[in-house]
C-alpha cells in the first residue's frame, strides 16, 4: 500500500521542485535575517520575525508556485498528501536557520553597533 | 514572470539598504544628543517589513516554474510504448520477407 502510493510520484519532478523551493527559502531567510538586524530585534522578537517569514514564505509558495495545491508539487516522497506537503513547506531546515542568524548578527552589528 | 520577480527582488534589496541607512542615521543622531537608542521611527520599521514582503514575493515569482509530481503529468510528454514496451510480447516475424525476400 505504501509502495503503491509512493510509486504514483514521478521522482525527478519532485526532486527539482524540492530543490527549487529550497533555493527560495534560502534567499528568503537570508533577507529576513538582514531585516531583523536592521530593525534591531533581539532574542524573541527576532525569532518571531523568523516564524513570520517562514509562514509568509510557505503561504506564498503554496499560492503562487504551487497554484494553491501544494500536495501536487512538494512532499516527502512517500505519497501525495496535504500534510506532508505543508510540513515540507513549513520546515526551514538547519542551514536556513544558521543563514538567518548570520545575516541577523551581521546587519545588527553594522547598523546598531558601529 | 521571472524578470518581474528579479526586478521586485532588487527593489526590495534597495529598500532594505535605504532602511539600514535611515536607521543608522537616526541612531547617530540619538547618540550625538546623548539620548537612549531604544527605538526606531515607525515609518522605518514599516519600510523594513514592506521590503521583506516584497522580497519574498519577488523570490517566489523569480523561481523556475514547478512541475507536478504525478506520473500523469510525465505521461503527457511520452507515449505508453516508451515507458512499457512489453518486450516479452514483441513479435519479430512480419511480412518484410515477403516484400524484400527472394
Amino acid at each position: 500500500m505504501e509502495e503503491e502510493k509512493a510509486s504514483l510520484i514521478y521522482g525527478p519532478h519532485l526532486q527539482s521542485n524540492l530543490s527549487s523551493v529550497f533555493n527560495i527559502k534560502f534567499l528568503v531567510f537570508i533577507f529576513s535575517g538582514a531585516t531583523a538586524g536592521v530593525l534591531g530585534l533581539t532574542n524573541l522578537y527576532g525569532f518571531l520575525l523568523f516564524a513570520f517569514s517562514t509562514v509568509l514564505c510557505a503561504a506564498l509558495v503554496a499560492l503562487v508556485s504551487c497554484r494553491g495545491a501544494p500536495s501536487k508539487f512538494v512532499g516527502d516522497g512517500k505519497g501525495m498528501s496535504d500534510k506532508s506537503a505543508w510540513t515540507s513547506l513549513l520546515t526551514p531546515g538547519m542551514d536556513n536557520v544558521w543563514g538567518f542568524i548570520l545575516t541577523w548578527t551581521l546587519f545588527y552589528g553594522i547598523v546598531h553597533v558601529y | 514572470m521571472a524578470p518581474l520577480g528579479r526586478a521586485i527582488q532588487w527593489t526590495a534589496i534597495l529598500v532594505l539598504l535605504h532602511t539600514a541607512y535611515s536607521t543608522y542615521e537616526y541612531l547617530s543622531q540619538l547618540k550625538a544628543l546623548d539620548k537612549p537608542q531604544d527605538h526606531i521611527p515607525v515609518d522605518v520599521t514599516i519600510e523594513a517589513l514592506v521590503s521583506l514582503v516584497l522580497f519574498i514575493f519577488g523570490t517566489v515569482l523569480a523561481a523556475p516554474a514547478l512541475t507536478e509530481i504525478t506520473w500523469a503529468k510525465e505521461m503527457e510528454k511520452r507515449t505508453i510504448d516508451e515507458m512499457d514496451s512489453r518486450l516479452g510480447f514483441a513479435g519479430f516475424k512480419h511480412r518484410g520477407a515477403k516484400f524484400y525476400g527472394s
